[in-house]
C-alpha cells in the first residue's frame, strides 16, 4: 500500500508539472517577474548614475537602494509587481487544479482508485495540486531575485530608513529584515509557495461542488479578490493586513502583515481545502 | 480461484431503486453475461461489483471478503465501464504505462504485448489519445482491462465502436481471460455474442433479476 502511494505521488507530480498549462503559466509569471526586474534594475542604474555624477560616490543614503527592496517581493512600483501579485490566485490554479474535475468527468478516477485506494488518490491529487500551484509562483520569484541580485547589491537594510523599506516594527519578521534579510526573503518565498499551493487546492475543493471548469478556475480568484477588497470595510478599525494579495508581498503595501492573521488564514484555507478533498473524496461513490 | 457472491443486493440512488434484491454468484473460469435494455441496471451492477458504489442493502463478497467492510475494492480487477477513459494529453502507450506504474506489477514488455493483443501497433500506441478513433479508444480500453492479468474482468459493452475484426478480437480475448481463470462479467447488446461467450446469462429488468435466468 505504501509503495502504491509513492508511485501514485510520482505519477501525479509528473502530470502536474509536465503539462502545457504549467509551462504556459510559468512563462507568463516569469514575464511579469522579468518586467519587474527590468524596471527596478533600470531605476537602480539611474540612482547609480546620479550617485557618481553628483555626489562622487558619497551618497549617505546608499542603503536605501538594496536588493531587498528592489526584488519583486520588496518593491511596489512596477507593472510587473502589480500583475504578478494580483494574479497569484489565478496563476496558482491554472497548472493543475482542474485535473480532478476532468478525471472525474471522463471516468479516469475509476481506473486509479481501483488500482490504489480513494484515500491515496485524493491525497496524492491534493499534494500534486499544492506543489504545482506553489512552484508556478515560486520559480518566477526566485528567477527575479537572482536577476536583480546580479545588478543591485544585497546591502543589509538599515533601521534609519524604514519609510523606504515599508517594514516597520510589528510587521511580520521585521527583526529579521534588518538583521538577516536573506533569511527574511527565504521565509517570504516559503510563505508565497505555501499560499499559492493553498490557492490551487481551493479549486480542487471547489470541483467537488461545481461542474464547470471555468468556474472552478475562477472561484478562488474571486474569493481572494472579495477578501482583498473587504479590507476597505476595516479601514481605521483594524490596522493589520487581511488581504493575501498584500501580505504575500514582503514589504507592506497598505497595512503591516500580522503573523497571527497570516497563520489563521493559512490554517483556515488548509483545513477547508484538505478537509473537503479528503472527506468528500473518500466518502463519495465513484460513477 | 476467485468467487464473487452478491447476496440480496439493492441500491438506491436519490430515492430511486436502481438495483433490487439481486443475488448472483460468479466464479473463476466462467463468463457471466448480463442482458437487459438501456437503464436496466447492468452497468450499476458492474459498479457494485467493482466497489465503486456500495449496496444500500445486501452484501457483495469477493473470496469471502465483504466489499465496503473488509475491503474497499477487489484486490485485482480490470474494467471497462461505459466508455474507455484515458487522458487526452498522453499517448495510448503513455496512458497504459501510467496505469501500470501504480502497482508496478507488469513491465514495458507486457504493455507492448497487450497493445498487440488488442490490435494496436506500437506506432499507433505512440499517438496522442485524443487523436484516436472511437474503435482505437475501445481497443485501448480493453488493453487497460487485461493489462495486469486481473482476477476479475468487467467488460461493459466491449464491442462498442468496433468493426468485425475488432468484435472477433474481443471474443478471442474473453476466451483467453476465461482460460486464464479470470472471473469475466460482460454486457453486450448483441445477444448472439453474449450467447456465444457466456456460460450463464442473467436478464435484468428495472434493476431486478428477471425470472428468466439462462444457463447456456
Amino acid at each position: 500500500m505504501h509503495k502504491t502511494f509513492v508511485h501514485l505521488i510520482k505519477i501525479e507530480l509528473k502530470k502536474a508539472i509536465k503539462n502545457k498549462f504549467f509551462v504556459t503559466t510559468l512563462m507568463v509569471g516569469s514575464i511579469f517577474a522579468l518586467f519587474s526586474a527590468w524596471y527596478m534594475i533600470d531605476s537602480y542604474a539611474a540612482f547609480e548614475h546620479q550617485n557618481k555624477v553628483y555626489t562622487n560616490n558619497g551618497n549617505p543614503m546608499i542603503q536605501q537602494f538594496s536588493l531587498f527592496n528592489h526584488w519583486i517581493g520588496g518593491e511596489a512600483f512596477s507593472l510587473g509587481y502589480t500583475l504578478f501579485f494580483t494574479l497569484i490566485p489565478l496563476m496558482a490554479v491554472l497548472p493543475y487544479s482542474w485535473s480532478y474535475f476532468i478525471e472525474n468527468k471522463i471516468g479516469y478516477v475509476k481506473s486509479i482508485v481501483t488500482r490504489s485506494s480513494k484515500f491515496q488518490y485524493y491525497l496524492s491529487k491534493y499534494i500534486a495540486t499544492f506543489v504545482s500551484g506553489g512552484l508556478v509562483v515560486l520559480i518566477p520569484l526566485i528567477a527575479n531575485i537572482l536577476i536583480v541580485a546580479c545588478f543591485v547589491p544585497a546591502i543589509t537594510p538599515t533601521k534609519l530608513y524604514p519609510l523606504y523599506y515599508a517594514v516597520d516594527h510589528g510587521s511580520l519578521w521585521s527583526g529579521l529584515f534588518y538583521t538577516h534579510p536573506i533569511i527574511y526573503v527565504l521565509l517570504y518565498l516559503i510563505l508565497d509557495f505555501v499560499f499559492a499551493g493553498l490557492f490551487a487546492t481551493m479549486s480542487l475543493a471547489v470541483s467537488f461542488f461545481i461542474k464547470n471548469r471555468i468556474a472552478i478556475i475562477l472561484i478562488p480568484f474571486f474569493f481572494i479578490l472579495i477578501l482583498h477588497y473587504s479590507r476597505t470595510f476595516l479601514a481605521y478599525i483594524y490596522y493589520n493586513e487581511i488581504s493575501p494579495l498584500h501580505y504575500l508581498h514582503s514589504t507592506a503595501i497598505e497595512n503591516y502583515a500580522n503573523g497571527g492573521m497570516v497563520l489563521t488564514q493559512g490554517l483556515l484555507f488548509f483545513i477547508l481545502t484538505f478537509g473537503i478533498t479528503m472527506k468528500l473524496g473518500v466518502k463519495r461513490e465513484v460513477f | 480461484m476467485t468467487t464473487i457472491q452478491m447476496k440480496n443486493v439493492s441500491k438506491k440512488i436519490k430515492g430511486t431503486t436502481v438495483i433490487n434484491d439481486v443475488s448472483i454468484t460468479c466464479s473463476s473460469g466462467q463468463v457471466t453475461g448480463l442482458r437487459g435494455v438501456n437503464g436496466s441496471g447492468k452497468t450499476m451492477l458492474m459498479r457494485l461489483i467493482a466497489g465503486l458504489i456500495l449496496p444500500t442493502k445486501g452484501t457483495i463478497e469477493i473470496d469471502g471478503k465483504q466489499l465496503g467492510k473488509d475491503i474497499t475494492f477487489p484486490d485485482s480487477i480490470g474494467m471497462l465501464l461505459e466508455n474507455p477513459s484515458f487522458l487526452d494529453a498522453y499517448s495510448g502507450l503513455q496512458n497504459l504505462k501510467m496505469l501500470a506504474s501504480i502497482r508496478k506489477e507488469v513491465d514495458d514488455q507486457r504493455i507492448k504485448e497487450v497493445l498487440a493483443q488488442v490490435g494496436l501497433s506500437l506506432e499507433s500506441g505512440k499517438k496522442k489519445y485524443k487523436k484516436y478513433s472511437l474503435g482505437m479508444k475501445q481497443r485501448l480500453g480493453i488493453a487497460g482491462v487485461i493489462l495486469e492479468y486481473p482476477d476479475i474482468v468487467i467488460l461493459d459493452e466491449p464491442t462498442n465502436s468496433l468493426d468485425t475484426s475488432g468484435v472477433e478480437l474481443v471474443k478471442k480475448i474473453v476466451r483467453q481471460e476465461k482460460e486464464r481463470g479470470a472471473v469475466v462479467i460482460i454486457t453486450c447488446h448483441d445477444t448472439d455474442i453474449l450467447d456465444e461467450l457466456a456460460d450463464s446469462i442473467y436478464l435484468l429488468e428495472n434493476g431486478t433479476l428477471a425470472e428468466i435466468t439462462e444457463e447456456v
